[in-house]
């Protein structure tokens, strides 16, 4: 097995503190494993940019490069100094073949964006708008509580612009049915956060927009 | 560490139901598994077969999300079971494993995006990248994020050095390098609707992705055995009479492309062959012939071309065409080197003449 440091001596890369590692819109072909060090993962929202993740040391970033060479969905931002293994068409096998531990690491990052994926993907077959809503809620839940999860009032850390963007709708529609939501009840919307009062209401919604 | 345990299950048992939690990962050794699903897109259920010595669970138990499908045992079925730590440990010592998953996970995943991008129709790609780049930039000159402006500028003007929007970033970025602010009376950024050309889709994706169709509950079914060791399993269940499952097996070993090494190529080249020995032997001449005929396509100057040849005849002899028999006995007993094959066929000719 090919120890991480020897791998890094070779397929290394440093990243001082602010400076950019990709990004967003930005052609990609490489993707990341961090050694050392934080990066910020920003996305471009209006005219503000918007902090979605940070990833620390043992997380891989960047890995949808190794589908197709596309833009970039996101924006990667060293916050300190970062130690990153880079991979990309030319050393993939090798680095995977060389290190199952970090294999393992990538196929389970692999795994989870299958799962998103089709996550994802259930959500934009609703053709109802208050379905796919609702769906995005339930999806979020799921992802911060787990599925078997037995919570009722629900916090969750989006926007209305991210809703709409998950949903794949316009921002003019989304808000529609939370005004619909908001006049009944069952939801609450702050600038930072939406306040699901019973996600059951949403899972009964869904069920039935799909039973349909 | 202890290894994986073997379990036998009756017919008709649920190893696992969908949606249920995930612990373990399985392999069949022997019998029949179907796994059961809901086709995300179609609506329709699916029902797959599990290959022996396919993996199955693997997903749902490394991502920690619940099961996808139902698996559920046909008549019987022994089947190796993982836990998580065991799983690891054996493809540690098998790294062509986890390649060959990922090869597969990555193929689902790109499937997923393009129907995902298919249902999102015009709603995300109302703008084109060289724009949303060049937006990028100026958003973070105007947030005072100059050194990124001038990566995204000079991102740009590299792939794009005769874009409809190369003047204005030419202008934006000398005045980050000056470490001026965003000129104020610089017109909005408008999107002008031309045509970028198309991205080269050069991906690693449509290089190392060349696995026939996997199932679609997709886990990523490889076997855990080398090739080698899988078409050594294959001649012992020809040996025990187990045509269906062997040849299962055979068709699958033949299938693979994109050999690893030297090693793996010369055993998908003789599963290609072997796979005709067992369709003949279990009778079924009509495919045999096809097989062993098409090897001889695929592999001409291959190790088993007389053998081939000389299988073909037999099975012309046993379907009673005999000047066809006669035929692919005099080619392969003409075939240098002079061995038992040659002999062999002499012989035939010469009992076929009377």
């Amino acid at each position: 097995m090919l120890p991480l440091e020897a791998m890094f001596d070779k397929f290394g890369k440093t990243f001082q503190p602010d400076e950019l590692i990709f990004c967003e819109f930005e052609q990609g072909n490489d993707f990341y494993l961090i050694q050392e060090g934080k990066v910020k993962i920003t996305k471009i929202v209006g005219t503000a940019i918007k902090t979605i993740d940070i990833l620390e040391p043992g997380e891989i970033f960047g890995e949808m490069a190794i589908l197709e060479e596309q833009p970039r969905s996101a924006s990667a931002i060293a916050m300190t100094e970062v130690r990153v293994l880079n991979f990309n068409r030319a050393n993939f096998e090798l680095l995977l073949t060389r290190n199952p531990p970090l294999a393992m690491r990538v196929l389970t990052v692999f795994t989870k964006r299958l799962y998103d994926a089709k996550r994802r993907l259930m959500i934009l077959l609703l053709d109802d708008i208050t379905g796919k809503v609702c769906d995005v809620f339930l999806m979020l839940f799921e992802k911060q509580y787990g599925a078997d999860s037995s919570r009722q009032e629900v916090v969750l850390k989006i926007t209305s612009e991210d809703v709409a963007s998950w949903c794949g709708q316009p921002i003019e529609q989304v808000e529609k049915v939370f005004s619909q939501f908001k006049k009944n009840h069952k939801i609450e919307v702050y600038t930072d956060r939406i306040v699901i009062k019973n996600i059951v209401d949403m899972q009964r919604i869904v069920s039935q927009k799909r039973k349909a | 560490m202890p290894g994986p345990i073997l379990r036998n299950y009756s017919d008709g048992s649920i190893i696992y139901f969908e949606k249920e939690r995930a612990e373990n990962i399985y392999v069949l050794k022997s019998g029949k598994i179907i796994l059961t699903y809901t086709a995300v897109d179609s609506g329709i259920e699916v029902k797959e077969d599990v290959r022996i010595g396919e993996f199955f669970g693997v997903k749902s138990t490394l991502g920690h999300y619940p099961r996808e499908e139902t698996a559920q045992v046909v008549g019987k079925a022994t089947v190796f079971v993982f836990k998580l730590a065991e799983f690891e440990a054996l493809v540690a010592k098998n790294p062509h494993l986890l390649l060959k998953m990922m090869k597969s996970f990555s193929s689902q995943l790109r499937q997923y995006h393009s129907k995902v991008k298919e249902h999102l129709g015009d709603f995300e790609e109302i703008r084109s990248p060289a724009f949303e780049l060049v937006n990028a930039g100026e958003v973070f000159y105007k947030n005072n994020a100059n050194s990124h402006a001038i990566y995204a500028f000079k991102q740009y003007l590299s792939k794009y050095p005769d874009g409809a929007y190369a003047a204005r970033v030419k202008q934006l970025l000398e005045a980050a390098e000056k470490g001026a602010t965003f000129p104020s009376k610089l017109p909005e950024l408008v999107f002008i609707n031309e045509k970028q050309g198309s991205v080269p889709v050069n991906s690693l994706q449509s290089e190392i992705d060349n696995l026939k169709n996997q199932a679609q509950s997709g886990d990523v079914v490889q076997d855990f055995k080398s090739l080698k060791e899988q078409l050594q399993q294959c001649k012992e269940l020809s040996k025990e009479q187990d045509w269906e499952n062997a040849i299962r097996s055979l068709k699958s070993i033949a299938a693979t492309k994109n050999p690893a090494d030297e090693e793996e190529r010369a055993t998908v080249e003789e599963a290609n062959y072997f796979l005709g020995v067992c369709q003949k032997d279990s009778k079924d001449l009509e495919h045999a012939f096809a097989t062993f005929s098409q090897y001889i396509k695929l592999y001409p100057s291959g190790q088993y071309v007389k053998n081939s040849i000389f299988a073909l005849g037999e099975i012309s002899e046993e379907k009673g065409d005999v000047a066809k028999a006669m035929a692919l006995y005099n080619k392969v007993s003409a075939i240098p080197p002079e061995n038992e094959i040659n002999q062999n066929a002499k012989q035939k000719m010469a009992e076929l003449k009377g």
